[in-house]
């Protein structure tokens, strides 16, 4: 007969009450549904019904949990009623309920503008069942309090997004895929090596308990090598300098819904990772992490901007916006104070929102066109002033000028980098801006105003393109409408985000709380 | 013991670099897989190597009785095995591909996604 006392330090004896499995519903949901799709292959309508059926499950699971941990603080929840550092436990606080809510919304969006872009062949080869799973692993990645539960979600991710990577099987897939496949298998390998020597050095994988072991230990030179070894990992995921050749090798060669999925979400992911463990893992950053952070992430917001300036693709001009903002955020992490937190979590919502927005409105016009290429687009303006209207708004908010959502964080960003006396990083944040302006607003007057093709006299008006049909045209601006009235609303009231993200960067200077919301005592 | 297993750790780690180094796609494919296993002996590594007593409570015990086998790095690398082999078999079948139709296994040669000269990128569909 065990001893009840025993039982009760490493077992939960209470039981689970029905509102504390909220957490695992984003996860479980779409995986679910992602299960029962694969049943129904080749049954395209039933796929998309079921697609959007898992999405809003993941979607009002995470607004539900919104709401639980606005209200009641961090939530967490340990597998199988072990207790905190035993089990694997899942720990959602501000930070991951605002990027969990951010993800479902934009994968529904991409969901809604898929039927348009994507062909019958596609579906059958399980194109909405992946995107459901990446769902899923991101969902994951957001919620789980335990490092190597991490790197399992990772796999995840990687694993369909490998799958949606090469859907249809062109040779420009497979080429961007290879390289794509061999960087990010390494990526998390090596994310496993800094987690197997973490566990090495403090004997546990827990995030609360390796905040308080990590603090205690007094192998702070191997510790602060490990701080580096997480960030080179991250690096790689996040497409930081100079691990970032692999985005503009891959991000173009896929379908655009798949671009804009990658492109809205998984760079997130690693920016989510490293805020998570630099904040509850490395708060200090053990030696010169933050500086690194600093430098990597000015150095990836000027080759950013340059890139884009440089392409004369659409897709890869837009991968080369998508690394300046990835630079942003390296940047407001580096700086590390409340005030740059906040503005790195806007900066994260809003890139989210407008990178899938972009993408997306540039399959609209690569299909109006039948090219990606700058070049060979012309016209939109006097085809559809629709889309060009939209394609003006988002490239506005890009490039953070009001009174669309980039220009808010932007604005912080600078005054925090003033407050901690960075004035470079100032400088950098300002022509970084000023590079994107260059890429995305040149695109932009070429492809919209310029009447054809590159060679179209000035006043003449021959677009090369195909008139798309009307309800195709409707199903794919649908969601490039809402993203634009969201990132319209975001810059007019900026204070109904601001509030959220101050809360969220509270928490993570307030480790306290997430740590005694996973191991108990509170 | 662990002395010894870091080592070869090292040593692993050590050709796998050589190995992902190289321009073939193939010796790339089994860097990675030699990055892999050592990354599995390096978390059995740091879970510390010792003796092989089970651990399991024995009868009339109240907890564990010392010098047992670590049970956590195990689950971790089975965890690892599993993915790994997975993802191996996913870029195997990947190269073979990209061999098949690109017609190279030199990634110097793989620039269809990144032409060098031809400023192109046409709508593939």
């Amino acid at each position: 007969m065990a001893d009840p006392n025993l039982i009760s330090e490493a077992m939960r004896t209470a039981p689970t009450l029905l509102g504390e499995w909220n957490i695992l519903v984003p996860m479980l949901g779409p995986l679910v549904v992602a299960a029962v799709s694969v049943m129904f292959r080749g049954k395209d309508r039933i796929q998309f019904s079921l697609a959007l059926f898992g999405t809003l499950i993941a979607l009002a699971g995470s607004v539900s949990l919104f709401f639980d941990v606005l209200f009641n603080g961090p939530q967490s929840l340990t597998m199988s009623g072990w207790i905190a550092p035993y089990g694997i436990a899942f720990t959602a606080d501000m930070v991951s309920v605002i990027f969990a809510f951010v993800a479902s919304l934009i994968t529904l969006l991409i969901i809604l503008y898929s039927p348009a872009d994507i062909d019958k062949a596609f579906v059958k080869s399980g194109n909405y069942t992946m995107v459901l799973i990446l769902l899923v692993g991101i969902h994951g990645s957001f919620m789980t309090g335990d490092i190597f539960n991490l790197y399992v979600w990772f796999e995840v991710i990687l694993i369909s997004s490998f799958g949606l990577l090469i859907l249809g099987g062109e040779k420009i897939q497979l080429d961007g895929a290879v390289k794509y496949a061999f960087i990010n298998l390494l990526g998390t390998t090596f994310f496993l090596i800094a987690v197997g020597l973490l566990y090495g050095i403090t004997g546990t994988l827990n995030f609360a308990d390796l905040y308080q072991k990590v603090a205690d230990s007094d192998a702070t030179g191997s510790l602060a090598i490990l701080s580096i070894m997480f960030l080179f990992a991250f690096g790689i995921k996040s497409a930081a300098f100079p691990m970032y050749f692999w985005l503009p090798a891959a991000y173009h060669t896929p379908r655009i819904t798949v671009s804009a999925i990658f492109g809205g979400l998984l760079t997130k992911v690693g920016i989510y990772a490293l805020i998570r463990i630099f904040s509850i893992v490395f708060p200090d950053g053990n030696g010169a992490a933050f500086e690194i952070f600093t430098i990597l992430g000015a150095l990836t917001v000027l080759v950013g901007g340059l890139g884009s300036i440089a392409q004369v693709g659409l897709r890869r001009m837009l991968a080369y916006v998508l690394i300046s903002g990835v630079g942003m955020l390296m940047i407001g992490i580096g700086i590390n104070t409340p005030l740059a937190m906040l503005a790195t979590i806007q900066y994260a919502v809003h890139s989210m929102l407008v990178m899938t927005g972009l993408y997306l409105i540039a399959g609209v016009i690569g299909r109006m066109a039948g090219s990606f290429e700058i070049s060979k687009i012309g016209g939109i303006v006097m085809q559809y002033p629709f889309v060009a209207i939209c394609y003006f708004g988002l490239a506005l908010a890009v490039m953070g000028l009001p009174p669309f959502s980039g220009l808010w964080p932007k604005l912080m960003m600078v005054q925090a980098a003033f407050m901690n006396g960075d004035h470079w990083l100032v400088a950098v944040i300002l022509v970084g801006s000023f590079l994107t302006i260059g890429g995305v607003g040149r695109a932009g007057i070429q492809m919209i105003w310029r009447g054809g093709d590159i060679d179209t006299p000035d006043g003449q008006y021959e677009p090369r393109g195909r008139r798309l049909e009307k309800h195709q045209l409707n199903i794919m601006m649908l969601p490039i409408v809402i993203i634009f009235l969201l990132t319209f609303l975001l810059g007019i009231f900026p204070e109904f985000l601001i509030q959220f993200a101050n809360l969220a960067a509270g928490d993570l200077f307030n480790t306290d709380l997430y740590v005694k919301n996973t191991l108990g005592g509170l | 013991m662990e002395f010894y297993l870091a080592i070869l750790v090292g040593l692993i780690f050590a050709v796998s670099t050589y190995m992902m180094l190289s321009r073939s796609v193939i010796r790339l494919v089994l860097g990675v897989a030699l990055l892999g296993n050592a990354v599995n002996l390096l978390i059995f590594t740091v879970g510390r190597v010792t003796r092989e007593i089970p651990p399991i409570i024995p009868n009339g015990f109240k907890g564990m009785i010392t010098g047992i086998a670590n049970p956590l790095p195990q689950a971790l690398i089975l965890t690892a095995i599993v993915i790994g082999f997975a993802l191996f078999s996913f870029v195997l079948v990947l190269t073979y591909r990209a061999y098949e139709s690109l017609g190279t296994d030199n990634s110097e040669e793989m620039r269809i996604a990144e032409p060098e000269d031809v400023l192109v990128s046409e709508l593939t569909y």
